[in-house]
C-alpha cells in the first residue's frame, strides 16, 4: 500500500521534471527564433474577485425595484414611505431572529457548518463566572465590541489580572474611537442606509462623553505617554470636545511629546471652536503646522482636510480661498493626493459668496473626471450631494449637473453617494435643474429611468415636473403624471393639484386628436373623483375653489365628458358654502354652448339653476342665447321660464323679439 | 414645440378670432426661460398683431404682463451668445448674427408699423419730414458719431441741416430741435389714438417709450450690427431692467479656470528628515479603515453583491472553492497520517491473534473516517490500548497476551471507566 503511494509520488516528481525540461526546451527555441513568449504573471485573486466580476456584468433594470425588495407585485414599494418601511421591516425580522438566538442559545445546538461560522453563533455573555484572561480581551478588541471590552476589562481588574500596556492602549483606542458606546453593527446595512444623518444640524455639537470609560481609563494611567495623549486628543476632537482636546494637546507639547499625525490634525480642527475670528484661526493652524514641521512630522491627507474644514467655517473671509489653494499646493508638493472631501470643502469655501459666483466646480470636475474615486475620508460622501446642489443654486447649469451625474455613475463611484437621505437630496437637485432648464422630453428620459425605483420626487419636485409639463403643453403626459402622483401618495398636496388642474385647463387646444381629448376628459373626471374621495376620508384639508372646479369643467367638456361636468356643476350648486369663489363666466358659457350644441337640456337646466344662484352678470345673455339657438319643446320652455321666473323670462323674450324685428 | 406654436398662431391668424386664451397661452410661454424659443415666438406675436391691429388690443394686457420677461430673455440671450467664447465660437457667432437679424426685423417691424400713418396724407407730421431731410443730409455722417448719444447726434444733424439750408443757421437749428422735442414730448397725438396697438407694440418690444425720433436714427445706421447692443442700452437706461438682468447672468458665462494645484504653497513644510518616532495607533487606524468601508457599503444591488457581503462576513465559501477552508488545525497534516495508522498499534499490539485483528479493523475504519482529526484518531486508538491494558488480568488468565505499557498522557475524555473486578 505504502509502496503504491511512493511510486505515485515518484511519478509525479518525474512529471515535474519533464515539464521543467519542456519549458526550458521552448525557452531555448524561442530565443533562437527571436520570438519571446511572455507568460503573464499569476494574479492573486481574492475570495470575492470572481463575484465582483460577475456582479459588474449585471446591469440595472430601470423597471425593476431594488434587489432588496421581494419580486412580488404586491410587495414592490412605490412611495418613499413604503421603501423605507419594507426595507427596514425585512431587516427588523432578521434582528428578531438574532434576538431569539441570543436569548435562547440553548435551542440552537445543531452545528450548521464546519468549521463553525462565527456569525451564526450566539453572542457570548461575559460575567463574573467566566474564566477570563488578557487574550480574551484582545479578541474582543479585535472584534471592536465596545461594551464587551469594557466589561471584560473591569472583570479582569477586579480579579487583579494584570493587563499589558499594549492591550491597554488598544482598549483606549477602541473606546475613544467609538466614544464609549457600541455602534450599529455592520450587519444592519438597511438601518445605516436609512438613518437620517442630521449631521448638518449636529455638526460641531459636543457629543464626547466626558465621564465615560475612556476618561476613567486615561486617568488610571499613571504616566501617559505620547500614544495615550494622541488617542485621547483624537477621540475628543472626533466628538467635538475641542476645548479639552486643545488643552491636552498643549499639555502634551509642553511635555515634549511627539504625537501622531492624526493628533496634530485633531488639534488643527480645534480651531473651529477654540479660536474666534478668521485671523486667529489661521494663526492657530499655522502654529500647529510649524510645530509639526519642527518635530519632523509630515502632513497627510487628513491634515489637508482638517485645515480645509476649518477654513470652511470661516469661508466668508475673503482670504479663505487663498489659504485653501495654498494649502492644497503645499499638500501637492508633498505628494498628497486630495480626496473628495478636499474638493467638498473647497467647493464650500469658494461658493460661500452668493453674489460673486465661483465656477470652481468645473475645475474640480476636470480633475476628478479621469480618476477612479475611492473613499479616503468620511466627508468624501458629502461631495456629490454638495456638487449637485451647487449646480442647482450656484451655477444653474444643466451641463455641469449632467457631468457630475456621469461621474457619479462611473465605475464604483455610486458607493460614494452616502446614504438614502443624501441620495434623495442629490436627485432632488438634479430634477430641479432639469425641470427648470430642460425640455420635457429630456426631463422625461431621466424621469422614466430613475422614478420610482431609484428616486421618488418630493412634492415640491413633483410640482416642478407638472409645471414643466404644463409649459411644454405635453398633454400626453398628464395621465402618466397623475397616476404617478396617486402612486406616490401626493394627491393630497394642494399646490400639485392646483398646478396640474390649471395647467391642464390652459393646454386645451382644439387641434388635439380626439383620442387625446377623450383621455383628458376622462382624466379630469378621475382627478375630481380622487380628490373627492380623499376629502371624504379627511386626507385633504384643502377646499375646492370655484376656479379649480371651473377648470375641471372646462377639461371635461373638452373631452366630451358631460356627465362629470354636470356632476361638478351640481357639486358647485349644492356645496356653495364650502367652495371658495365661483367659476369664470366663460366656463359657464362654454358649458351652455356645449349643451346647446349637443342638445342636453337637463344638464343645461342644472347649469342655469346654478348661474341663477350666483347671478352672473352675463346671465341674460345666456338665457337669450338658449332661447334663440336651441329649439325648445313647449315643456322645456315652460321649465326654463319657471326656473328663471316668468316675468324675467318674458322680458328677455321681448328683448329678443325687438332685436330680431 | 416652436413648430407647434407657429401652427397655433397660424390657426389664430387665419380664423381671425381672437381667443384670449391663445394669447394667454403664448404669454405664458414667454415666461418660460427657454430663451431661443420664445424670442421666435415673441417675434411671431408681433407679426400676428401687426396683421390684425384692431384685434390685438385684447391681448395686450397679457403681453404687457410678460413684457419684462421678454426683455430679460432677449437680453440674456444676447448676453449668453456674446460671452460664450471657448470652444464653439463659430457656432455662437452664427447664433449672434441670427439673433441680431431677428432683432433687426423686430425693429423693422416696429418701423413698418409706423409707416401706415405716414401713408395717410393728413397725419404725416412735419417733424418727420424735417427729420427725414436731416437724415438725408446726414448720409455722410462720420461713422464715429454713431457711438454718440442720441441727443448729441440729433443736434449734430440739425446743425448740418441748418448749415445746408443757409440763412440764420442758429435759428433754423433751434427750430428743428424744438420741433423734434415737441414730437418727442407728445407721443399721444391724434394719430396714435387711432391705432393704439402701435404704442403698445413699442412697449412690447423694448419695454419703454421709444424716443419718437428714433426711427430716423435707426435708418441712419442701417448697416449697424450693433443694433442689438443699442436696444439693450436703451432698455437698460430707460428702466431698471438692465440692473436686474445683470443678476440673471449665468455664472458659467464668465468661467475663469482656476488651477487648483499651482498656487504658491504655504512653505511651512521643509525637507526635514521625517522623524522615525512618530507614534502609530494600530487599533485606531484599523477602526478608521473599517468605518470608511461601512460608509461605502450600501444595500446590495444583486445576488452577487449580496454574496460578496456574505463572503466577507464568513458565511459563504470563498472562491475558488476549497473544501478544506477554515480547517486550520489539519492544514499542516499530511494525508498519510490520516490513512496509515498501523504504526500506532505496532508497538503494543500482539503480532497476531484476535486483538491484532480487531485493532487492524479499527485502523481501517479510522483511516476511512473523514470527520476525525489525526489527534482524535490517535486518541481513539489509545483508548483501546488503555482498555486492553485494564483487561490485562483477564488476558493473562486466558493466556492470550499482556499489554506492557500505558500510552503517555491519555486524554481525559478517552479514559474508559475501569470495571470493578
Amino acid at each position: 500500500m505504502l509502496n503504491n503511494y511512493r511510486s505515485a509520488f515518484l511519478r509525479k516528481s518525474n512529471k515535474n521534471i519533464q515539464l521543467f525540461r519542456l519549458s526550458s526546451g521552448t525557452l531555448d527555441k524561442s530565443s533562437s527564433n527571436g520570438i519571446k513568449i511572455d507568460i503573464p504573471k499569476y494574479i492573486n485573486r481574492g475570495p470575492t474577485d470572481i463575484l465582483k466580476a460577475i456582479s459588474s456584468t449585471v446591469q440595472r433594470d430601470p423597471t425593476a425595484a431594488h434587489y432588496k425588495y421581494h419580486d412580488d407585485p404586491y410587495l414592490i414599494p412605490v412611495s418613499n414611505f413604503q421603501k423605507r418601511a419594507y426595507a427596514l421591516s425585512q431587516e427588523s425580522g432578521r434582528k428578531a431572529a438574532h434576538w431569539i438566538l441570543n436569548q435562547h442559545p440553548e435551542l440552537f445546538n445543531h452545528k450548521v457548518a464546519f468549521p463553525p461560522i462565527e456569525k451564526f453563533c450566539p453572542k457570548v455573555v461575559y460575567d463574573e463566572s467566566c474564566e477570563l484572561d488578557e487574550n480574551e480581551l484582545k479578541i474582543i478588541i479585535e472584534k471592536s465590541n465596545v461594551s464587551d471590552a469594557i466589561t471584560v476589562h473591569n472583570l479582569l481588574t477586579k480579579k487583579g489580572i494584570e493587563i499589558s500596556s499594549d492591550t491597554q492602549q488598544s482598549l483606549l483606542e477602541l473606546v475613544c474611537f467609538y466614544n464609549n458606546q457600541d455602534i450599529l453593527e455592520e450587519d444592519w446595512i438597511e438601518e445605516r442606509w436609512y438613518t437620517q444623518a442630521n449631521k448638518d444640524r449636529e455638526e460641531f455639537r459636543n457629543t464626547w462623553k466626558s465621564n465615560g470609560f475612556a476618561m476613567t481609563l486615561f486617568s488610571t494611567i499613571k504616566s501617559p505617554n505620547s500614544h495615550h495623549y494622541s488617542i485621547i486628543i483624537q477621540g475628543m476632537a472626533k466628538y467635538n470636545q475641542f476645548e479639552e482636546a486643545y488643552k491636552l494637546y498643549k499639555e502634551a507639547i509642553e511635555k515634549g511629546f511627539i504625537l501622531t499625525i492624526n493628533a496634530y490634525n485633531s488639534a488643527i480642527r480645534t480651531a473651529i471652536y477654540v479660536k474666534e475670528g478668521a485671523d486667529h484661526k489661521w494663526l492657530h493652524i499655522q502654529e500647529i503646522l510649524t510645530q509639526m514641521n519642527d518635530s519632523g512630522v509630515p502632513m497627510n491627507l487628513w491634515t489637508l482636510n482638517s485645515i480645509l474644514s476649518v477654513l470652511y467655517t470661516m469661508a466668508t473671509n475673503s482670504e479663505s480661498k487663498k489659504y485653501a489653494l495654498k494649502t492644497i499646493a503645499e499638500a501637492k508638493q508633498l505628494g498628497i493626493e486630495p480626496s473628495l472631501a478636499t474638493y467638498y470643502y473647497l467647493l464650500q469655501i469658494f461658493c460661500a459668496d452668493r453674489k460673486n459666483k465661483s465656477t470652481i466646480l468645473v475645475d474640480i470636475l476636470n480633475v476628478i473626471e479621469e480618476k477612479s474615486l475611492t473613499i479616503k475620508d468620511l466627508a468624501d460622501i458629502s461631495f456629490f450631494t454638495a456638487a449637485m446642489e451647487n449646480c442647482r443654486y450656484h451655477l444653474q447649469s444643466v451641463d455641469i449637473a449632467l457631468r457630475v451625474h456621469s461621474i457619479l455613475l462611473k465605475e464604483n463611484n455610486y458607493n460614494l453617494i452616502g446614504d438614502s437621505y443624501r441620495e434623495s437630496v442629490y436627485y432632488r437637485h438634479l430634477f430641479a435643474i432639469l425641470c427648470q432648464n430642460e425640455s420635457v422630453e429630456f426631463l422625461m428620459k431621466y424621469y422614466d429611468d430613475l422614478v420610482p425605483h431609484i428616486y421618488i420626487p418630493e412634492p415640491n419636485i413633483t410640482e416642478l415636473i407638472v409645471k414643466s409639463i404644463n409649459i411644454a403643453a405635453a398633454v400626453e403626459m398628464y395621465p402618466k403624471i397623475w397616476s404617478d402622483i396617486l402612486m406616490f401618495d401626493q394627491a393630497d398636496r394642494e399646490p400639485i393639484i392646483i398646478e396640474l388642474i390649471n395647467g391642464m385647463a390652459q393646454n386645451l387646444f382644439p387641434s388635439f386628436e380626439p383620442s387625446i381629448k377623450e383621455k383628458l376628459g376622462l382624466l379630469s373626471g378621475t382627478i375630481y373623483d380622487a380628490i373627492e374621495e380623499r376629502k371624504e376620508t379627511g386626507k385633504i384639508k384643502m377646499s375646492w375653489t370655484g376656479n379649480m372646479l371651473g377648470n375641471l369643467i372646462n377639461i371635461c367638456l373638452f373631452g366630451d365628458n358631460i356627465d362629470k361636468a354636470t356632476e361638478i356643476v351640481v357639486k358647485l350648486h349644492k356645496h356653495q358654502n364650502d367652495i371658495i369663489g365661483i367659476p369664470d363666466s366663460h366656463t359657464i358659457a362654454t358649458f351652455l354652448d356645449y349643451c346647446i350644441e349637443n342638445n342636453c337640456f337637463n344638464e343645461l337646466l342644472k347649469c342655469i339653476e346654478y348661474s341663477l344662484e350666483v347671478n352672473y352678470f352675463e346671465l341674460d345673455d345666456f338665457i337669450s342665447k338658449i332661447m334663440t339657438k336651441m329649439t325648445l319643446s313647449p315643456m322645456q320652455r315652460a321649465h326654463l321660464s319657471k326656473l328663471v321666473g316668468t316675468e324675467h323670462y318674458v322680458e328677455i323674450e321681448n328683448k329678443i323679439e325687438s332685436v330680431s324685428s | 414645440m416652436i413648430h407647434y406654436l407657429r401652427q397655433m398662431l397660424q390657426t389664430v391668424s387665419t380664423k381671425h378670432v381672437v381667443d384670449s386664451r391663445y394669447l394667454q397661452y403664448i404669454a405664458y410661454k414667454i415666461t418660460v426661460n427657454n430663451l431661443q424659443e420664445f424670442t421666435v415666438i415673441e417675434f411671431q406675436i408681433v407679426q400676428y398683431i401687426k396683421m390684425n391691429p384692431t384685434l390685438s388690443i385684447k391681448c395686450i394686457p397679457y403681453i404687457n404682463s410678460s413684457k419684462r420677461n421678454t426683455i430679460r430673455g432677449v437680453f440674456c440671450l444676447t448676453q449668453r451668445f456674446k460671452s460664450d467664447d471657448d470652444n464653439n465660437s463659430k457656432k455662437n457667432q452664427l447664433a449672434v448674427e441670427k439673433l441680431n437679424d431677428l432683432l433687426k426685423t423686430m425693429k423693422k417691424g416696429n418701423d413698418t408699423n409706423v409707416l401706415p400713418h405716414q401713408s395717410k396724407p393728413i397725419e404725416l407730421a412735419q417733424p418727420r419730414q424735417l427729420a427725414r431731410k436731416a437724415e438725408k443730409n446726414n448720409q455722410e455722417t462720420n461713422e464715429s458719431k454713431q457711438n454718440k448719444p442720441l441727443g448729441e447726434k440729433l443736434s449734430d444733424a440739425a446743425t448740418k441741416v441748418a448749415e445746408s439750408i443757409g440763412g440764420d443757421t442758429n435759428k433754423t437749428k433751434s427750430e428743428l430741435l424744438n420741433l423734434l422735442r415737441i414730437y418727442n414730448d407728445e407721443p399721444n397725438d391724434s394719430s396714435e389714438k387711432k391705432v393704439k396697438s402701435s404704442v403698445q407694440l413699442d412697449d412690447l418690444i423694448s419695454g419703454m417709450k421709444i424716443d419718437r425720433s428714433q426711427p430716423k436714427d435707426v435708418s441712419l445706421n442701417l448697416s449697424d450690427v450693433d443694433r442689438a447692443q443699442r436696444v439693450r442700452e436703451l432698455i437698460g437706461h430707460s428702466s431698471g431692467d438692465y440692473q436686474r438682468t445683470k443678476n440673471y447672468k449665468k455664472p458659467m458665462d464668465n468661467y475663469v479656470p482656476i488651477s487648483l494645484f499651482s498656487s504658491e504653497p504655504l512653505g511651512i513644510f521643509k525637507d526635514v528628515a521625517i522623524n522615525k518616532d512618530i507614534p502609530i495607533l494600530p487599533t485606531w487606524d484599523r477602526l478608521h479603515e473599517k468605518s470608511l468601508q461601512t460608509a461605502v457599503t450600501h444595500p446590495p444591488k444583486n445576488i452577487y453583491e449580496q454574496m460578496i457581503i456574505w463572503t466577507e462576513q464568513g458565511k459563504l465559501w470563498k472562491f475558488p472553492i476549497d473544501n478544506e477552508q477554515g480547517m486550520v488545525d489539519e492544514s499542516d497534516v499530511f494525508f498519510a497520517e490520516h490513512v496509515f495508522l498501523e504504526p500506532l498499534i505496532d508497538e503494543w499490539c500482539p503480532k497476531k491473534g484476535p486483538i491484532r485483528h480487531f485493532m487492524e479493523l479499527v485502523c481501517v475504519g479510522l483511516s476511512k473516517n473523514p470527520f476525525l482529526s489525526v489527534e482524535e484518531k490517535k486518541d481513539h486508538i489509545n483508548w483501546f490500548r488503555q482498555y486492553f491494558y485494564e483487561k490485562n488480568q483477564l488476558l493473562n488468565e486466558i493466556g492470550a497476551f499482556e499489554i506492557k505499557s500505558l500510552p503517555e498522557n491519555v486524554k481525559e475524555y478517552y479514559k474508559p471507566t475501569i470495571p470493578d473486578n
